[in-house]
């Protein structure tokens, strides 16, 4: 049983050690794809696939989420006659966690396994092993113009959910709840500031590079077969979630310490 | 996989005798299944050499090593004198534009056209003005294959 575990230790640091580098070097290649012209094809290939699209299916998650929200929580607020700040509370939400969060997994639901599944099959009928002998870097080939796409669209397919949350929200409000307008608006926008929209789409940026990462990663080592190829997809939908959330939770402690630093230098220059 | 020493074949007389792929003491495990065991073989330029053995032998994890896309267990290659087997990923793209290497169930891009396969390796190593001309090429070779009008 100790040599069991063991060898399922061995066997997570080496598996560890390898997504490393791997990660490391879809990173440091795709930098160098930015400066080569011929590359440039290749990604508006992937941003068209990854971006344009999921617009639609982002835009419907957004705005169910506003609407979700609104219903949710209008019971709390009118309780203690607060019903006017519906919008803060589903703004801000919306905004800095569940738009972000909620557009990532819903992308990592549909390009991470859409890169997985594609990235697999080349891998099990050897088409990667005919990129490299051919004398290309199927990190540069395939990788970094899926690296790239994922990590400058995430972020706008944010901006579209976040978008969406908050007419969703404000529409639920007005129609079923009769919510002043006016003010909904006026406590939405001295409680929302562009901080907050600023971290949710800075996270959203971190979670297209995790998204891609992963599956392409679990693409390149899946195994042979049918079984394995969806094998493949599901570890890397299961590990993209997982990421996402961790990630979530560690730049939330992360901006809450940078914000903390900045609030007082602001307070004094304002 | 048995060791094998010499291949045999026919080419130009004029070009027999310089050793393009060397493979010294080559030894394969996955795992700890042994595939390939202190193999050493030569192949020279201008002979046709041919490795033979029953199904599952070892004869495909032998040739990918000719162009390292196995690294070996032991053991070491060489291409045209220099060892390869020890380069990285980025100096190895170099010498694997010197091969052509036919995959066994073929390993097209299913993604890409026929043209667009034959023009791969092309579009990513030739700084080519003029398309129209590869294009022109790629018709003509593959009316010499009998498959003229297949291209997209």
């Amino acid at each position: 049983m100790i040599a069991a575990l063991g060898a399922k230790a061995i066997e997570d640091v080496v598996n560890a050690g390898r997504f490393g580098r791997f990660a490391w070097r879809s990173a440091t290649t795709s930098a160098r794809s930015c400066a080569r012209k011929s590359t440039y094809p290749l990604i508006w290939t992937q941003m068209f696939i990854i971006g344009v699209n999921s617009v639609p299916v982002i835009m419907i998650t957004g705005a169910f989420v506003g609407m979700t929200l609104a219903i949710q929580a209008y019971d709390q607020l009118a309780g203690m006659g607060l019903e006017e700040h519906l919008g803060v509370l589903i703004n801000i939400s919306v905004v800095k966690e569940l738009g972000p969060v909620l557009a990532a997994v819903m992308l990592a639901g549909r390009i991470g396994g859409a890169l997985t599944a594609e990235l697999g099959t080349m891998n099990v009928t050897e088409q990667i092993d005919a990129v490299r002998s051919m004398g290309t870097d199927p990190i540069r080939y395939l990788v970094a113009p899926r690296l790239l796409a994922c990590l400058l669209l995430t972020p706008v397919l944010t901006i579209f959910a976040d978008l969406m949350g908050v007419v969703g929200g404000a529409l639920v409000s007005f129609l079923q709840f009769d919510i002043n307008s006016r003010a909904y608006w006026m406590f939405s926008a001295s409680a929302v500031a562009l901080w907050d929209v600023s971290v949710g789409i800075a996270k959203a940026f971190f979670f297209g590079g995790a998204i891609a990462v992963i599956s392409c990663y679990k693409g390149f080592n899946c195994k042979e077969g049918a079984h394995g190829v969806g094998q493949a997809c599901t570890d890397a939908f299961v590990a993209s979630f997982i990421s996402i959330l961790a990630l979530d939770f560690a730049l939330a402690v992360t901006f809450k310490t940078i914000y903390h630093i900045f609030w007082p230098i602001k307070s004094i220059v304002t | 996989m048995e060791k094998n020493t010499d291949g045999n074949g026919q080419g130009c007389e004029k070009d027999r005798g310089e050793t393009i792929i060397e493979v010294r003491n080559l030894t394969r495990k996955f795992g700890a299944k042994l595939v390939l065991d202190k193999i050493n073989l030569s192949v020279e330029k201008g002979k046709t050499t041919v490795v033979i053995g029953p199904s599952g032998c070892g004869k495909t994890v032998l040739i990918k090593h000719f162009i390292v896309l196995q690294r070996p267990t032991q053991g070491e290659v060489y291409f045209k004198g220099n060892r390869v087997d020890n380069l990285s990923e980025h100096e190895l793209n170099g010498v694997r534009t010197h091969f052509g290497y036919l995959f066994q169930e073929g390993a097209l891009f299913d993604s890409m056209t026929v043209a667009e396969n034959i023009m791969f390796p092309i579009r990513q190593h030739a700084k080519i003005r003029d398309w129209r001309q590869v294009e022109e090429i790629v018709k003509v070779k593959l009316a010499l294959v009998g498959l003229d009008g297949f291209q997209n």
